[in-house]
């Protein structure tokens, strides 16, 4: 090897060292304008940083809030203990779930059908319509499905999938307007009749999206339920907990409850997120990353 | 695609309107299986003569207003499915694998199946030739420009029952991009000897280098130089008549620049 390229592998060696610390003291100056600019990416490690600031800032919020307005971590921990021991929490959880998992698994045949629906002249517009239930009062909704229901759960049940499935409805009549007849024109070429071009383009190729569409409106349902289950408060459940803690103006347990909630709500939309793995080509970007 | 040579591809008799507007206009051409290699027709036009229109039209998609596209010596118009269409955007099944997108073409095409070979096995030939065993149990999604080209070629040519009809396969493509499509396009014309391709384009230069037949399409003007007809055929050059294809190097010599100057000396005016 010469002098002259021991003299530049040298050099190359230490350049980028240097050229790192000098980016290292100004990234983090840098990194904390970018934070405030639309649209600019910042390193996993600033987000983590960020993350944690915003974590700071809510605990100190809650230390500073007086304990009359917002109950402190301490009492919120109480009061789901005495709620799990007295209250039989667990068992109300539970039947609040069901309700919950029910209206999930009658949306998805409901789902089916409506993409098949919507793909026909003649059932088009009633799709349309059932669409735009979401516009309707509950109010006068409930009162006409106790008519055609027996029983709180029957009564819980049809409110939310009527309610949630309305939201629902509108969205995957959108999903599957927006299919581009390119598409359905690819599907066509090969040789495919209507209902197998259906199949692929709006039912298998759009599974994912229905999925999506369910998982941003069942939390809506979600968040109705505690209102639903104060409707037909016989069988119980977790909204029916809230409405007692509430009208005894226990605000730990209203706190806690609405932390549980929010708690199992994520957990139910994180097990979303998963069930997206059953169609392993949703999300897929290119150059074959997750 | 099996037909004998000799044997009549493809007769096309279209006029095709729009309300008010005259898009094809008596447009006609026939293409025979004459060479006994495989063979690449490039339907070539400006952009906005109709070129889509027509391509949809061949593909059975769109009916014609009068006239019709027949296959072979059939007396009924083509239908959707019986050509094979490759769209610009090299189009595939994004929820099925490679080989699910293949072996789906293959059964819903209702080919007969020749020595008792499935669906996979075809296409497994087919992957194992034009080098995309890897990407078997891929996802559109995670192939290359250049994979998803000739996957979604394959996928035509495994449904196709008759020739195969690829609509502007060199456009939104950077230079190296158009060579790439050009040597697919000719290598899967070669793999039968005959393998029709029928591509519409208005890339003037890979028309002439890709194709054996150009069929140049036009429109008349008035004085004023505003349109008065839909599209029809105004020029039909057999490239292997004028020794400008099949030649190795062909495409860097004089006169397949004054040939390539002289259509686009035409083009202002079509």
């Amino acid at each position: 090897m010469s002098e002259e390229s021991k003299k530049r592998d040298v050099a190359m060696s230490v350049e980028p060292s240097l050229n790192l610390r000098v980016a290292n003291a100004n990234t983090w100056g840098r990194k904390a304008i970018a934070a405030f600019l639309p649209h600019v990416p910042l390193p996993s490690s600033a987000m983590r940083v960020i993350t944690l600031v915003h974590i700071a800032i809510a605990i100190g919020f809650w230390m500073m809030i007086p304990e009359s307005t917002f109950p402190g971590p301490v009492s919120i921990v109480d009061a789901i203990g005495k709620l799990w021991t007295e209250n039989a929490l667990g068992r109300e959880l539970i039947v609040s779930l069901t309700l919950n998992f029910q209206m999930i698994l009658i949306l998805i045949p409901i789902g089916i059908l409506t993409v098949i629906a919507r793909s026909l002249s003649v059932t088009k517009g009633i799709v349309t319509v059932f669409g735009n239930f979401r516009f309707l009062s509950t109010a006068g909704i409930t009162l006409i499905l106790t008519y055609y229901t027996s029983g709180a759960h029957s009564l819980k049940l049809s409110i939310l999938v009527v309610f949630v499935g309305a939201f629902c409805i509108a969205g995957w009549a959108r999903m599957v307007d927006a299919v581009p007849q390119a598409e359905r024109d690819y599907m066509r070429t090969m040789g495919m009749s209507e209902w197998q071009a259906m199949y692929e383009t709006d039912l298998r190729g759009r599974a994912s999206e229905m999925l999506e569409i369910l998982r941003q409106n069942q939390a809506m349902g979600w968040m109705m339920l505690t209102a639903v289950e104060g409707i037909a408060r016989s069988e119980g459940g977790v909204g029916t907990l809230l409405l007692n803690s509430q009208r005894t103006w226990n605000l730990d347990e209203v706190y806690a409850i609405q932390i549980l909630l929010w708690i199992v709500g994520l957990l139910i939309d994180f097990g979303f997120v998963k069930a997206r793995k059953i169609f392993p080509w949703a999300g897929l970007r290119e150059g074959g990353k997750k | 695609m099996e037909y004998q040579v000799g044997e009549r591809l493809l007769r096309a008799v279209v006029s095709l309107s729009f309300k008010t507007t005259q898009v094809l206009e008596d447009l006609e051409f026939e293409i025979y299986n004459t060479l006994g290699y495989g063979q690449i027709v490039a339907l070539l036009g400006p952009s906005g003569i109709g070129k889509t229109q027509l391509f949809r039209c061949i593909a059975g998609l769109q009916v014609p207003t009068e006239g019709g596209i027949y296959i072979n010596n059939h007396t009924e118009p083509v239908r959707q499915g019986e050509v094979g269409v490759v769209a610009q955007d090299y189009p595939l099944i994004e929820s099925r694998t490679v080989l699910g997108n293949l072996v789906r073409a293959f059964e819903v095409s209702k080919k007969d199946v020749v020595g008792g070979k499935t669906g996979e096995k075809i296409a497994m030939e087919y992957l194992e030739r034009f080098g995309l065993t890897r990407v078997v149990k891929n996802y559109p999604s995670q192939l290359s420009g250049g994979q998803r080209q000739r996957v979604a070629i394959i996928q035509q040519m495994m449904c196709s029952k008759h020739f195969l009809l690829m609509d502007e396969p060199f456009a939104n493509l950077d230079i190296l991009g158009k060579e790439r499509a050009r040597i697919l396009i000719t290598e899967m014309a070669n793999a039968h000897e005959l393998n029709t391709i029928i591509v519409t384009t208005h890339d003037i230069r890979m028309a002439c280098a890709t194709a054996d037949r150009v069929i140049l399409l036009g429109r008349d003007h008035d004085e004023a130089g505003n349109v008065t007809s839909g599209a029809r055929v105004v020029g039909d050059y057999d490239l292997k008549a004028l020794d400008l294809c099949w030649i190795p190097g062909v495409t860097e010599t004089q006169k397949f620049a004054d040939f390539v100057k002289a259509i686009e000396g035409q083009f202002a005016s079509l």
